[in-house]
Order: structure tokens, then sequence, then C-alpha cells
């Protein structure tokens, strides 16, 4: 869009499968590097296990099927967390965004709670919940309730005021206002929240899964200390790795197809 | 800002310390109009923000299908009393009627700035001036009639984040006039553009509104 970009190219020929590599190079270098290193003795195999090690760890649990069972307890853990509380916080954005009564009735409350760190509360969810799934879910919930709650209420606060001014006089109703006015303004913010609610649902995750679980990626990885299978830490630390990107992506793709009107995400 | 808002008779010549003069315009082209348009009649119209007095006692008449600009310097109260006008403020004291009816559902504003939904596409963003027949059959063609009206026809399926000022502006003036309204008030809507732009857009302007003054069906 900028001028730059309309400008011819010289010297660069346009490789477009090319560009999509790009950003896996830094990655690839460094697994690279790391694997030279191991092999030529720089890095003891107790500190670092070379990146061939870890593969094989990998391949030996995936055939096993341990692997793919605590991924997917994992996955599933954080994906219910993340709707129940993505869920609540974007219902009390809605409601503080659109109804000063309801922000006065409970954003104070909802500002104290935040400035808890959730993971302060993993002693007290222990004891309430015991090591069970909700233990996991209500801290996963918890941890991605604020930043879909503030980034919501952000957005829709910041609606351009003369837009819905426009929308009144050409008699929109409370609905049409909503639907085609104050929610598509608001999107870019909420994406905003949804894309650091799930940095924080995986981060959560791994922390109470370590600390209480009896299944899942953190467990999997605890239960390896213990028994010295430092490949398989290793590994475990890589998965989360590609499942922070996996879910990066999900949301940035989410965002271009709902926010193609945005100039950001208009390409020529 | 402190002086008050006052109007010269019609034929009166306008006078120095005057701070706004309506002017009948027109008044010859728009007598077909007249079946259309909406007579306005404002009596003894005030608006305070506080103690600050911005209209005080305002009577004017206005009648059906008259082209009429109030000129008077910035912050004189130009916008608040067509924001009263449109209903967007209610008025301190004094009272504003359209033809018989006392609220007039057929106002249709056009702004200083173009005021276009960044995610609608231009031509979804012309039918958002129709109002409550929005979901009537013939919306998108009508839609489409106006773009065709202001010159953006072939930017129908455009963003507006796409458009130049002046082209915003086109397509504002389009969700304007796509439903018709009877009584169409203008904000300095060409306040923001440069000087080249602007005259052609006034031509427009004159064109459309003429246009629109013979009875013709959309």
């Amino acid at each position: 869009m900028s001028l730059i970009d309309s400008l011819p190219r010289v010297g660069a020929p346009k490789l477009p499968k090319v560009d999509g590599l790009i950003p896996w190079i830094v990655p690839l270098a460094i697994v690279l590097i790391w694997q030279l290193a191991c092999v030529t003795g720089f890095v003891p195999s107790r500190v670092l296990p070379a990146p061939t090690d870890v593969a094989l760890a990998g391949w030996k649990l995936l055939l096993s099927g341990e692997l793919v069972r605590n991924i997917w307890v994992s996955f599933w853990r954080a994906s219910i967390g993340f709707v129940i509380g993505g869920g609540i916080g974007f219902a009390f954005g809605l409601a503080n965004g659109l109804s000063q009564l309801s922000a006065k009735l409970t954003d104070t409350t909802l500002q104290m709670v935040r400035n808890i760190p959730h993971l302060a509360l993993i002693p007290l969810v222990i004891l309430w919940f015991g090591i069970d799934e909700s233990a996991k879910l209500f801290l996963v919930a918890l941890g991605v309730f604020f930043p879909i709650y503030l980034n919501t209420l952000h957005g829709i606060r910041t609606v351009d005021p003369q837009l819905i001014e426009m929308g009144r006089i050409y008699g929109m109703t409370d609905g049409e206002l909503f639907r085609r006015v104050i929610f598509p303004g608001a999107l870019p913010s909420i994406f905003v929240g949804l894309r650091f609610a799930l940095g924080i649902m995986w981060l959560t995750l791994i922390v109470a899964e370590t600390i209480a679980a009896s299944s899942g990626l953190g467990y999997m990885a605890m239960q390896a200390r213990e028994f010295m299978l430092i490949d398989v830490v290793v590994l475990s630390i890589l998965i989360y790795a590609l499942l922070g990107k996996l879910a990066d992506s999900a949301s940035r793709a989410l965002e271009r197809l709902t926010l193609s009107w945005h100039p950001a995400f208009q390409k020529k | 800002m402190q002086e008050a808002l006052r109007f010269q008779p019609v034929d009166a010549e306008p006078v120095d310390d005057a701070d706004i003069v309506v002017k009948p315009r027109y008044l010859r082209r728009v007598t077909e109009n007249v079946a259309r348009g909406l007579s306005l009649t404002i009596r003894g119209l005030r608006k305070a923000f506080g103690d600050n007095e911005v209209l005080r006692g305002i009577d004017l008449h206005i009648p059906a299908g008259q082209f009429v600009a109030i000129v008077g310097r910035s912050g004189c109260g130009k916008s608040t009393l067509l924001r009263l006008i449109a209903g967007l403020d209610a008025p301190t004291a004094g009272s504003i009627a359209f033809g018989e009816q006392p609220r007039a559902q057929d106002v249709r504003v056009m702004f200083q700035e173009p005021r276009l939904l960044p995610w609608a596409r231009v031509l979804s963003n012309v039918e958002v001036g129709l109002g409550r027949e929005r979901s009537s059959a013939d919306a998108q063609a009508r839609a489409e009639r106006a773009l065709v009206e202001v010159g953006l026809g072939d930017k129908r399926a455009q963003w507006p984040s796409v458009l130049s000022g002046g082209q915003k502006q086109r397509v504002a003036l389009a969700r304007a006039l796509v439903s018709q309204p009877r009584v169409l008030a203008f904000d300095e809507p060409l306040g923001a553009l440069d000087a080249l732009t602007r005259i052609s857009m006034q031509q427009l302007l004159e064109r459309v509104w003429r246009d629109q003054a013979s009875p013709r069906s959309w």
C-alpha cells in the first residue's frame, strides 16, 4: 500500500515461494548451529541433547501414542478454558462497553481482580479443585478472561463516535448499529486481545500442568525430568513453541479474513 | 462565539456586523421541487450548553424545495443549528417543524467528514442511506444508481480506504441522496477538500439537486 511498495523493485526478483520461507530461516539456522555444537562436543549431551536425539525421542513417543495423547489432552484443556474465559471476557467487555451502568457496577471489581497474578492462585485452586481437570480449566479461563475483556471494552469505547452518530441519523436500530458499526469498529482491538489471550492460554496451561497434573504436555515434561530424559524435556519445550506459533497463525488468518477492509491488511 | 446567531430579512442586504445571512438562492429553479420537499419552520429556537447560549431565539421559515445557505464565522452556531434540525440534539427551547409533521424521518445530513464505514464496501455504504428501506428488494439497484449519479459507478466494490478525499465525499453524497430525502442538511461538506475538488463538487451538488428537482423515479 505504501509508496515504497508501489515502486518497482530493483535487483530483487520476485520469488513468491521463497517469500513464505523467509521467516523460517532463523529457526532453521538455530537448529543447525545447535546440531553442530552437539556433534562437535561443544555442548555436552547431558546439558542439551542434539536436535536429532530430540527428534528420535519424539518419534518414539509418537509411536507409543503417548505424544499424541498428551498433546491432545493439553489442546483440549487449552481450548475449553479459552472458550469459557474468552466468552465471559467478551460478554463483560460488550456489556461494560455498551452500558454505563454495567461498567460502573463491575469494572472496578474486575480491575482489582486483574491485578492479582492468576498463577498466584495455584495453591488455592489445588485446594479447591485438587489436580482435577477443572483446576486447569479454571486457571486458563481466568488468564484468558482479562486480555479479551480489556481489549473488547477498549475497542467498543474507541469506535468513532461520528460513525455512531451517522448510523443514528440514517435510522439504524440499536441492533443494526451494533452489528454494522460498533462491532466491526471494535474488531481490530478484539483481535489484539485474542492474540494476547492465546499466549497467556499456553503459559497458564503449561505452568498448571507442570505443577499439578497427571496428563498433558507439562506433565510429560515433568515426568521426563524425574527420569532424567532431557531429550523429552527439550522436545516438550519445542512443542510449546510450535503450538504457540500455530495459535498465532490461526488468529492471524482469522484477522486477515475479517479485517480485509483495513488498510494494514490490503495487499496489492 | 458569544454573539448569538442572527438572521437578516430575506431581501435585506447583508450588514457588516451580521454573523449570519440567509440567502434565498435559485428560487426560480426549485419551483418543481416544492412538491417533494418539506418546508421547515423554526420558532423561538434556543440552545444553551450550560451558561453558554449558542442560539438565541431563532425564527426561520424555509419554504419547501428551497436551497438556503447559512453563512457565518466559525463557532457561531451553524453546526449547532444543523444538529438541532437533524434531531441530533434537543433544543433548550423553541420548536422545529417540517411541513405538517412535528418531526420528519427523512432528514439526511452530510457532514464535513465523509463518515463512511471503513469496513463496508462503497456500495453498502450507499445502501446505509436507505435507512429503513434497506431491506427492500430494489435497495441494491437504487444504491447503484445513486453511485452512478455521483460518477463513482465503477468504485462500487472498493473499500472506502482506497478512495481519495473528494471521492469519499461523493460516496457520502450518494448515501445522502439515495433515499430521496425531503430535507437535506449539509454541514460544510466541502470544507475539508482542496479548492479545485471543491469547485467540481459544488457543480456536482448543484447538478444532482437540480436533477432531483424534476420528478424522477430512481
